[in-house]
């Protein structure tokens, strides 16, 4: 059975409206909505709002599936969601440093 | 149906306050979620802990579970009658159902709809893929084995060229099948680059290591080099130092725009590990003629006159 069905990435090109946000990610709308006021989580920018890039899908999925299992507040979960983010970030450029750097011995 | 004895599960007595049975339950969940516990049967104890909390921590629940009094863990019990009219969850029959079924299917103190499930959202799969370099370049088709309600299934999954490590994909629809109307879920596919003998990647730029003998460097060469798709012909600059960086532009990893990365030749100098005489006495000589000194600018009067 050939899954040639929508293939999206999810990087920081990728636009993910609201609801497509809150539906992959294990959110209400209306927690999104809270979590963009804490500022735990960016918009896309430009000049349509409540847009955000596809790079935030995961980490915002993982911190739902960690608010669940330990009975976390939004804001809480808005918290781990930065720091998710930040792991993500620190990974990539460490996978930049091992390229650009002398194959180890 | 089998008593389950919620307060021994969370080690609270029964008459804890909601801030007691949150800290019980927070504290054995960190000690036996999946993702930080060693514990041998720390799944199956986390679904208990889970189970317990979900309901004693909802007051129309736990009043719900008091009425059915005090029994051994593990003993059979009878609901009250009057639960068969109150549980529907659309799934399982009430004489089919578990401790957790009834409670997981309660609406609080307002009887259930009959005929009206609500609608499950299929489940989500993560798998990782992985991928060799030209697998990543050009796109390719795998097979990805998932847990199925009915055992395992096989999906053969087309990832486009120009995905790279660390990338995420998502495949809409191709999760577990939702019920009562509710959305199939996704498959969320995490890319891994086999490491390869030749190249390391960065996004979609590759990056090697080149070797240069001493007069290459200092007079500049054309050397031969592994390309992803075959060999190229690099010109090194003269006076390329160590560590230098020599670009080779768009002959990394297609980008999935239709460009692609860019390819870098990570230099460092080597020297034969043993000298003819006549190699030796050509150094000698160049020591002798060259005033080049590499620790120049390490030395503190290099550093006074810098003014570092």
């Amino acid at each position: 059975m050939r899954a040639e069905l929508e293939c999206v990435w999810l990087d920081v090109h990728q636009r993910v409206p609201l609801d497509d946000l809150a539906q992959m990610a294990g959110f209400t709308r209306e927690e999104i909505l809270e979590l963009v006021d804490y500022g735990a989580l960016p918009q896309a920018g430009g000049e349509q709002r409540m847009v955000f890039t596809g790079d935030c899908v995961l980490p915002l999925k993982e911190a739902a599936r960690l608010r669940r299992a330990f009975d976390l507040d939004v804001f809480t979960a808005g918290l781990l969601f930065g720091y998710l983010m930040r792991l993500q970030a620190l990974e990539s450029e460490l996978q930049s440093v091992r390229a650009g750097g002398p194959r180890p011995p | 149906m089998k008593f389950k004895d919620y307060y021994a599960t969370l080690g609270v007595p029964h008459d804890a306050d909601g801030d007691t049975i949150k800290k019980a339950y927070r504290k054995l969940a960190r000690r036996y979620h999946p993702d930080v516990s060693r514990e041998a049967d720390a799944e199956t104890r986390f679904k208990d802990i889970a189970e317990a909390y979900d309901t004693l921590k909802d007051p129309d629940k736990r009043a719900a579970y008091d009425q059915l009094g005090r029994h051994r863990a593990g003993a059979e019990f009878e609901p009250p009658p009057q639960w068969r009219q109150r549980f529907t969850d659309g799934v399982h029959a009430f004489d089919e159902a578990d401790l957790a079924d009834l409670f997981a299917a309660m609406r609080g103190a307002r009887p259930a709809q009959r005929g009206s499930p609500r609608p499950l959202h299929g489940r989500d799969y993560e798998a990782v893929a992985r991928l060799s370099l030209e697998q990543a370049h050009h796109g390719t088709t795998f097979h990805l084995d998932l847990p199925h309600e009915d055992g395992s299934r096989t999906l053969a999954v087309t990832v486009p060229a120009g995905v790279t490590h660390g990338q995420k994909l998502r495949l809409r629809g191709r999760g577990g099948k939702g019920a009562h109307g509710g959305r199939d879920g996704d498959i969320y596919l995490h890319i891994e680059l086999l490491a390869h003998p030749v190249f390391r990647v960065d996004g979609h730029d590759l990056y090697f290591d080149l070797a240069l003998a001493p007069w290459e460097a200092a007079l500049g060469s054309d050397v031969e080099v592994a390309g992803l798709e075959g060999p190229l012909l690099l010109t090194v600059p003269a006076a390329t130092r160590s560590g230098r960086k020599l670009r080779l532009r768009g002959r990394g990893l297609a980008n999935g725009r239709g460009g692609r990365g860019d390819l870098y030749a990570v230099v460092h100098i080597d020297v034969p590990s043993a000298l003819t005489p006549r190699e030796r006495e050509l150094f000698e000589q160049l020591r002798r003629a060259s005033g080049f000194n590499p620790r120049r600018t390490a030395t503190p009067e290099a550093q006074d006159a810098s003014g570092t």
